[in-house]
């Protein structure tokens, strides 16, 4: 089902962003909960309010005694006497006597019923503000309605207050707490729900679109992956990105030119195979007659006893025309079978340079045999053969035996090819340009070595480099057009490949066989296993036991 | 009488603590998050099915890219092909890229499909589809000899609107402008040219 990816994912991403965020919120609220319950405890706010009663009780006490100090003082005899008979005298002696008696006071004051004072006692030094308060205390010295008064004023320390009003304070705002508590709990959930909601909006959106992108790749994968498995490997998945997958599409995409490659080598052998048991069948079919005709002919010429020359030379005529041709047909037939039962390389790993240096000195040395002469000889006497051996060892995989066999085809073809331009030119006009170069050199490759044959001969012409390697097809009068299916055959048993072109030093044709470093074949030639019907089983070296 | 009023209130608040503010929030909390799970998980499939659809009997999107080769064959002097102005006229868009060996190989078939078409009012536009630094499709197209005009799609512009899935892909688009048909690997000559005819008609 479509687009399941995609929901997963974004549940994926929302539980992996919602799960922290709700354990924390929960963490929070339960911790706010426990701080709450230790800090806001009714005993503590009773032993707060306890304290300020304590404190408010202290404070009437200090002001009722200051009060009751006032009472006592007008309760005095010659205080009230002097007051009666508006002594200021008197009455100052009085408060004389009286003041120094109680500590707190600031000043003592005796004042007429008008309010003027009569005396006046005071500590010396005024109220300080900043420290202490003025608490007035006014009481009569008589009865009687024009009385004078006692004004009392004393100190009261404003250390008490504050600390009663700090006191309320704290009880004030602790009771706020008390009340905001809840509200404040709500809130914070309030809080934490709102972070929440935007997480998730913001956790879905991104997953999706992460997602998204994700699985439009995978379905791009998919899509090549259906199409490779219904057998169509024409198909590459766009390389995108710079992640996992795109280095699963840049793998895929090697891996389906991978899967062409082989591909292609097994359907050329495949067809080449079933070239090689046509060639079989035909070798075998010419091949039988062709003694018994030659025999007959031969019979023929011989038994003949009479005297008829001119049948006589009819008959020798006919026999050596038979015995012409029963000749070239089984040099066909030869070739056709050698071509048949061209035997499968068995790789092994060697130095390119070791290997060409062989080549050089086995197939360079013989210089005056006849081209015609066995398959091995490559003999150029009129040609100029040069093997250029490379610096660098250049490890390969290969059959000495077949690729030695491919190097011999290669050159005896650009031998023949600058030949037959020699006597074409030759015949056209008397003196054909100088001509005769034949370069072997080897190369590196990206992905292995190549090995390049160069001529100055005619070339190919473009529209049959692809043609030249199929079987029969050949450009030369004699050929059998086998011997560059041969070279090709035995090139893609190296896991190789073989390109021929224009070669640009020499003038002529170039064909170049690459072949896959050592490492590599074994991946390619699997496939190759399941199309032999026998693989051939190395010769045991080990001795039994018995 | 006021202690024991106050001290019912206490009881009263730490009551609430215990289970009043939790449970309207976190019902409220919990709901929300269902709701937005149920949410996301009914509209993520729309979504995913809507771009799982396929283009063909859509309008083919609209895009402008410039031409890195063969902007003459187009009968103009423009440095960009545009879609909305190829309207009136078949369109073939042949996705490629410089790294993909079938495209490679379908290219010159395309090439002799777009020689053959190009007076028959069809538009053959090749869209390279490499990123800046995956190869160069103009030093490609020449050394391939194509003719058609290439354009890069260095972005994945095109791509994404058109849902390239793999190359090669060619995406033939009728006069109207309409995405007729999608052929994805190598098409044969005779199967493309069907398809121009369907996008003529």
């Amino acid at each position: 089902m479509r687009g399941k990816t995609e929901r997963r994912l974004a549940l994926v991403i929302l539980l992996t962003a919602i799960l922290p965020l709700a354990s924390a919120m929960m963490l929070a609220y339960s911790l706010l909960n426990s701080i709450s319950s230790v800090w806001l405890r009714p005993e503590v706010e009773q032993e707060l309010e306890r304290g300020i009663e304590l404190y408010k009780d202290y404070v009437r006490v200090v002001k009722d005694d200051m009060k009751h100090q006032t009472d006592a003082m007008s309760g005095d005899t010659a205080l009230r006497e002097a007051a009666h008979n508006r002594d200021a005298e008197a009455c100052a002696s009085a408060l004389g006597v009286l003041f120094p008696r109680y500590g707190q006071l600031v000043s003592l004051e005796v004042d007429d019923s008008a309010g003027h004072p009569l005396a006046r006692r005071d500590r010396g030094r005024p109220l300080d503000e900043a420290t202490e308060r003025k608490l007035e205390v006014i009481r009569p010295l008589s009865t009687d309605s024009a009385s004078a008064n006692l004004v009392a004023t004393f100190a009261f320390d404003r250390r008490y207050e504050q600390e009663l009003e700090s006191a309320g304070a704290t009880h004030d705002a602790y009771a706020q707490l008390e009340k905001d508590r809840a509200r404040m709990s709500a809130g914070y959930f309030e809080a934490f729900a709102i972070l929440l909601g935007i997480t998730v909006v913001v956790t879905v959106v991104l997953g999706f679109i992460l997602a998204r992108g994700f699985t439009r790749r995978i379905n791009r994968l998919a899509n090549a992956i259906n199409r490779v498995a219904a057998g169509d490997l024409a198909v590459r998945v766009p390389v995108t990105g710079s992640d996992e997958l795109t280095e699963l599409a840049r793998v895929f995409n090697r891996m389906l030119g991978e899967m062409q490659q082989s591909r292609a080598r097994i359907e050329y052998l495949q067809r080449i195979g079933a070239w090689q048991e046509m060639a079989q069948r035909l070798a075998h079919e010419i091949k039988n007659p062709l003694t018994p005709i030659q025999l007959a002919v031969q019979e023929c010429h011989q038994k003949y006893s009479g005297d008829n020359a001119k049948f006589r030379a009819l008959l020798d005529t006919t026999l050596e025309i038979v015995e012409e041709e029963v000749g070239t047909l089984r040099r066909l037939v030869g070739n056709f079978s050698s071509f048949a039962r061209l035997p499968h390389a068995e790789l092994r790993e060697a130095s390119l340079r070791d290997f060409l240096r062989e080549c050089s000195e086995q197939l360079g040395h013989l210089g005056n045999e006849p081209l015609e002469g066995g398959d091995d000889v490559v003999i150029a006497h009129d040609v100029e053969v040069r093997w250029e051996l490379p610096d660098d060892p250049m490890p390969v995989a290969i059959d000495r035996q077949m690729l030695r066999r491919v190097l011999v085809n290669l050159v005896r073809n650009a031998v023949e090819a600058i030949r037959g331009a020699r006597a074409e030119g030759a015949l056209a006009n008397g003196s054909g340009p100088k001509q005769g170069r034949v370069i072997v050199h080897a190369q590196r490759e990206n992905e292995g070595a190549a090995i390049v044959v160069e001529d100055d001969g005619p070339g190919v012409a473009e529209e049959a480099t692809e043609r030249i390697f199929d079987p029969y097809y050949t450009s030369k009068r004699q050929g059998t057009g086998l011997g560059l299916a041969i070279v090709k055959k035995i090139v893609v048993e190296h896991n190789g490949a073989i390109t021929a072109g224009r070669s640009l030093r020499l003038g002529g044709a170039e064909f170049a066989v690459l072949l896959p470093l050592p490492g590599s074949p074994a991946r390619a030639i699997a496939p190759l296993d399941e199309w032999r019907e026998v693989a051939p089983s190395p010769p045991s070296s080990r001795r039994s036991v018995v | 009488m006021q202690s024991s009023t106050e001290r019912s209130a206490t009881d009263d608040a730490d009551g609430r603590r215990l289970r009043g503010p939790r449970s309207p929030a976190s019902v409220a909390g919990a709901l929300g998050l269902v709701l937005v799970l149920l949410v996301g998980y009914a509209l993520l499939p729309r979504i995913a099915l809507f771009h799982a659809a396929s283009i063909v009997g859509r309008a083919g999107p609209d895009f402008s890219l410039t031409l890195v080769a063969n902007g003459a064959s187009l009968g103009g002097d423009d440095t960009a092909v545009t879609m909305s102005r190829l309207r009136g006229r078949a369109v073939l868009l042949d996705f490629w890229a410089t790294w993909c060996p079938p495209c490679r190989v379908e290219a010159p078939i395309v090439d002799q499909v777009a020689r053959r078409w190009r007076d028959r009012g069809v538009v053959v536009v090749g869209v390279a589809t490499d990123a800046p630094d995956q190869g160069d499709p103009r030093a490609f197209a020449l050394g391939e000899g194509l003719t058609y005009p290439i354009v890069h799609d260095m972005n994945g512009e095109a791509s994404r609107l058109y849902e390239i899935a793999n190359l090669p892909t060619l995406v033939f688009v009728s006069r109207s402008g309409k995405v007729v048909a999608v052929r994805v690997g190598i098409t044969d000559d005779a199967e493309i040219e069907r398809l121009l005819r369907r996008a003529l008609d």
